[in-house]
């Protein structure tokens, strides 16, 4: 009886910690797709990762869509404000920063917000002023701060878009607590700050899709029924007159750019040209009615827009491509339910 | 013989039975964990579509509204001149009356927090944010470590960005956090000072982004540091924002200041509730 009663007890500890952690025995379930239109002679949309994460945005998984197959990225990764990093890389270019900030006897920055990286440099954007922005040169691996003069607005930022265009770094930030966004020009040569602008906006134009950079350097902003476009270079700001309010902008990476304002079953859309005169408006059809957009990518003439539906009754997400100079839909696959984590990037 | 009759147990069988009355009342306090980790409205929705043509509200309709949106005057008062405030009641008084199942996930071996799934297991959006200012301060009830259901406090910065400054957990620091990160918690409440200026509630909002950001996690940090600021927890984060400007938010004035402390206190008003009883402070 002695020997039963602590095997007996023993076995209610591991019984009840079983059904109050039963989260930690569920199944992963794999990525599965059905290919629902495909009007192209190659697959295009084989080179697009898609990202799935949790409600803690700690577990995180990466699916790369080749040809044929989807396969799981294995490398680790970390989310930030604006996306996710992998692991490795975060904590080579974090520690970089922080060895600059302890040789100068300055605070280590805690919070990556943005980030950004090409062949040549990474930038490490964390929250805080531009202060808080770092430079890393990826031949040197060397870190730098931006300088710049005093008399620059030092306002608490959110950097919402980073841009190299004329080998000039391109800052686009949203001031805390204002309506307001702050452009800073930073030269690539010495890292110093060449422009500060600060443009007040609406309230539309803060949200995170509603404004970007285009490839030329231009930082545009959707506001109701109008673009506000500012060059940095020359520090003017236009406007274009749109016919309906957009709240979508995504920059080509051809000279174009793509405006759109989401509907029930369709987007309608506008295409600018570099000069932001109107090409072309009309509207996409979606895949599926009542959709969230995840993520919207414009390359090679081609939309790419990763959505979500709440109230779906067959498939959550589709990734659609659309052939932008008909307006055709040309590819679409639909992506069914991935156990409790839900897409929210697509790159 | 006579020792052996008054204390019949040895002691490994009372360490046994101390254990086995642990487990039990460890299991009757998760049961009562896991019931109370939604409060749903014990009475019926009701049409409320002819009152909300009105802009002037009784006490008596202000609490009917309350009941049926969980939605409070001070914000009632604010949005009722607005083009779209009878559809947004509305849609405030659909998610009050949603059907909400409570799944407890770990943060840690001994800390859970509660969502509410789909049958696929994703966290939903349970409600919408009433409009909020800086300086506002967001509870919920949806955590819980060895089944003492403690909650979670969250001060509102940065009301045009939609930014909560948080102190989450062990291993963290106090940092910005996106308030609609909020509706995924099966409860909450909205709360602010009472009869405070915009501009007070600010300047708070403003102390705490400068000075109670980046302060590593402490469920050891007490009351009695007023002007330490080397660690902190989130409760504790509020009550010092707010001591700063002279307001003791801590309704019990212990050593220890925890969120139903804090919403207890009487320097604070109610704007919004949902999964929590609206009869209550916490």
């Amino acid at each position: 009886m002695k020997k039963y009663s602590l095997t007996i007890c023993f076995s209610l500890i591991g019984i009840l910690v079983f059904i109050f952690n039963t989260s930690f025995l569920y199944k992963e379930n794999m990525l599965q797709s059905k290919v629902l239109i495909d009007n192209t002679r190659t697959n295009p949309i084989s080179d697009l990762t898609l990202i799935y994460c949790d409600i803690t945005m700690q577990n995180i998984e990466a699916y790369d869509l080749k040809s044929n197959h989807i396969s799981k990225e294995k490398t680790p990764l970390l989310s930030y404000t604006k996306g996710v990093i992998p692991s490795y890389k975060y904590n080579t270019y974090h520690n970089l920063v922080c060895s600059l900030q302890r040789s100068q006897n300055q605070k280590e920055p805690y919070y990556l917000h943005n980030y950004y990286e090409d062949d040549q440099i990474v930038v490490m954007s964390y929250l805080g002023t531009l202060s808080d922005t770092y430079i890393i040169d990826k031949n040197t691996k060397t870190p730098h701060s931006i300088s710049f003069s005093s008399s620059i607005d030092l306002a608490k930022i959110y950097v919402s878009h980073i841009k190299i265009a004329k080998d000039t770094l391109i800052l686009l930030g949203m001031k805390a607590n204002e309506y307001e966004s702050i452009v800073y020009t930073v030269s690539l040569n010495d890292y110093k700050v060449i422009n500060c602008k600060s443009i007040p906006i609406t309230e539309d134009a803060v949200k995170a899709q509603a404004h970007a950079i285009t490839n030329q350097g231009n930082c545009i902003f959707a506001m109701d029924k109008q673009l506000m476009t500012y060059n940095p270079f020359t520090d003017q700001i236009g406007y274009t007159i749109l016919p309906f309010s957009c709240t979508l902008i995504v920059p080509g990476d051809n000279q174009n750019i793509f405006l759109g304002s989401l509907a029930e079953n369709s987007i309608r859309y506008i295409l600018l040209d570099d000069s932001f005169n109107i090409i072309k408006t009309t509207e996409l059809s979606l895949p599926a009615p009542n959709a969230h957009i995840v993520s919207l990518i414009y390359k090679n003439s081609s939309l790419y827009m990763a959505t979500y539906h709440p109230n779906y009754i067959l498939y959550p997400n589709y990734i659609s491509v659309y052939a932008l100079e008909d307006s055709n839909l040309i590819y679409c696959t639909a992506f069914l339910e991935k156990k409790h984590k839900a897409l929210v990037y697509l790159y | 013989m006579m020792r052996k009759e008054i204390f019949p147990l040895t002691i490994k069988k009372r360490l046994l039975l101390i254990i086995t009355v642990l487990i039990v009342i460890y299991c009757l306090t998760g049961f009562y964990v896991q019931k109370s980790g939604y409060y749903s409205p014990p009475y019926n929705k009701i049409d409320i579509s002819l009152l909300l043509e009105k802009r002037a509200f009784s006490d008596e309709e202000y609490a009917i509204l309350y009941a049926q949106t969980g939605i409070a005057k001070p914000i009632i008062d604010e949005i009722k001149y607005t083009n779209d405030f009878k559809s947004r009641m509305l849609e405030y008084q659909n998610y009050y009356f949603s059907n909400v199942s409570v799944k407890a996930k770990p943060m840690s071996p001994v800390t859970f927090y509660d969502v509410s799934e789909d049958e696929n297991n994703k966290a939903t959006k349970l409600f919408e944010l009433a409009p909020y200012k800086n300086g506002y301060i967001f509870f919920h009830k949806s955590t819980h470590t060895f089944n003492w259901r403690h909650g979670h406090v969250g001060l509102v910065v940065d009301a045009k960005h939609g930014k909560v400054l948080e102190s989450l957990e062990p291993g963290t620091t106090s940092i910005l956090q996106d308030a609609e990160k909020w509706t995924y918690f099966p409860t909450f409440r909205m709360m602010r000072l009472k009869n405070t200026s915009i501009k007070q509630m600010d300047e708070i909002a403003a102390y705490a982004t400068e000075y109670l950001s980046d302060i590593p996690y402490s469920i050891f940090s007490l009351k009695n540091k007023k002007n330490d600021y080397s660690t902190t927890h989130c409760s504790l984060l509020i009550w010092q924002a707010f001591y700063k400007f002279g307001i003791d938010l801590d309704s019990n004035k212990g050593i220890f200041v925890s969120p139903r402390d804090l919403a207890s206190s009487d320097y604070l008003e109610t704007l919004q509730v949902f999964g929590v009883n609206p009869g209550k402070k916490w």
